[in-house]
């Protein structure tokens, strides 16, 4: 069994060390009371110190920026587009194709106001 | 930030961390005052600069560095000047109307002043802010290995500091 190197006792007590390697550890623990000791004396420090860096903490109260959603020429180029096709559908297609063109657009407009096409800008918190 | 999706992605990550966050700058600065403007400070910080973070390191780490700069920016802007006089300095300056701050956590970062900046900087992101290793190494940027042995060493130098102070 590879020796303990001193930090891996400390390692033991973070849970930092690997499944394997922590068991190893233990089992030189079990095999050595003066090595146990030692990781007894840094686990009664260790909880020690972590209750009392726990008495700093409290929740801030912080704000971000808001996100506004702004659409850009982009956007509006794409709802042209669409108009287009409504209207050219309604003009040269019979009423079946019309109704396929129209839910067509209907779904890209939702997909565009939805997906990335939009444009956003950051506003004051 | 580009992308509400982002923004709600950032501000998800932040939400768990701002009361660890909190005690360690309050331990930095010597200040709840101080510490709620260093992590607001250190929030609109990682908000400009979230699309630049690189998803594959730890993000608790990322950030945590950026309330650490935070909080030295804070102790240079009050006079605190170079790193080695706010690591050993004391308090952060408090407005009259601010009690001086107390506790079990003031008495085991006096203790910390004490000792180098090296283990001073480990100890406090191990125990104020409840940073894994491989957060600690990011936030400092230097290898998770240094991280241990250096934490295991600090915890030595503590404990014989505080051995120093019992009658």
């Amino acid at each position: 069994m590879t020796p303990i190197m001193p930090e891996e006792l400390s390692a033991l007590l973070d849970g930092e060390l690997s499944t394997e390697r922590a068991r190893q550890v233990r089992s030189h623990l079990a095999a050595d009371p003066s090595l146990a000791d030692e990781f007894h004396r840094l686990s009664m420090q260790h909880s020690q110190w972590q209750d009392a860096a726990r008495s700093a903490r409290f929740a801030p109260a912080i704000r971000l920026p808001e996100v506004k959603v702004e659409f850009g020429w982009q956007f509006g180029a794409l709802v042209g587009v669409l108009l287009v096709l409504r209207l050219g559908s309604k003009l040269i297609s019979p009423p079946g194709t019309t109704m396929a063109i129209e839910a067509i657009a209907l779904i890209a407009l939702l997909i565009v106001v939805t997906a990335k096409g939009a444009h956003q800008a950051e506003g004051g918190a | 930030m580009r992308s509400s999706r982002r923004a709600d992605a950032y501000a998800r990550a932040l939400r768990p961390l701002l009361g660890d966050a909190a005690g360690y700058a309050r331990a930095i600065l010597r200040s709840r005052h101080g510490a709620e403007d260093a992590i607001q400070q250190a929030a609109l910080r990682g908000w400009e600069r979230f699309d630049s973070y690189d998803e594959t390191r730890p993000f608790k780490g990322w950030w945590f560095a950026i309330v650490r700069n935070c909080c030295i920016d804070m102790l240079r802007q009050a006079g605190r000047g170079a790193p080695q006089d706010w690591a050993g300095a004391g308090a952060f300056d408090q407005s009259s109307s601010e009690p001086e701050e107390s506790g079990d956590w003031k008495a085991l970062d006096d203790a910390l002043l004490r000792l180098s900046d090296a283990h001073r900087e480990v100890l406090r992101l191990k125990y104020f802010g409840a940073l894994s290793y491989e957060e600690i190494a990011a936030a400092l940027h230097i290898p998770r290995g240094t991280v241990m042995s250096r934490l295991h060493l600090a915890r030595k130098a503590l404990a014989a500091e505080l051995e120093k102070e019992e009658p």
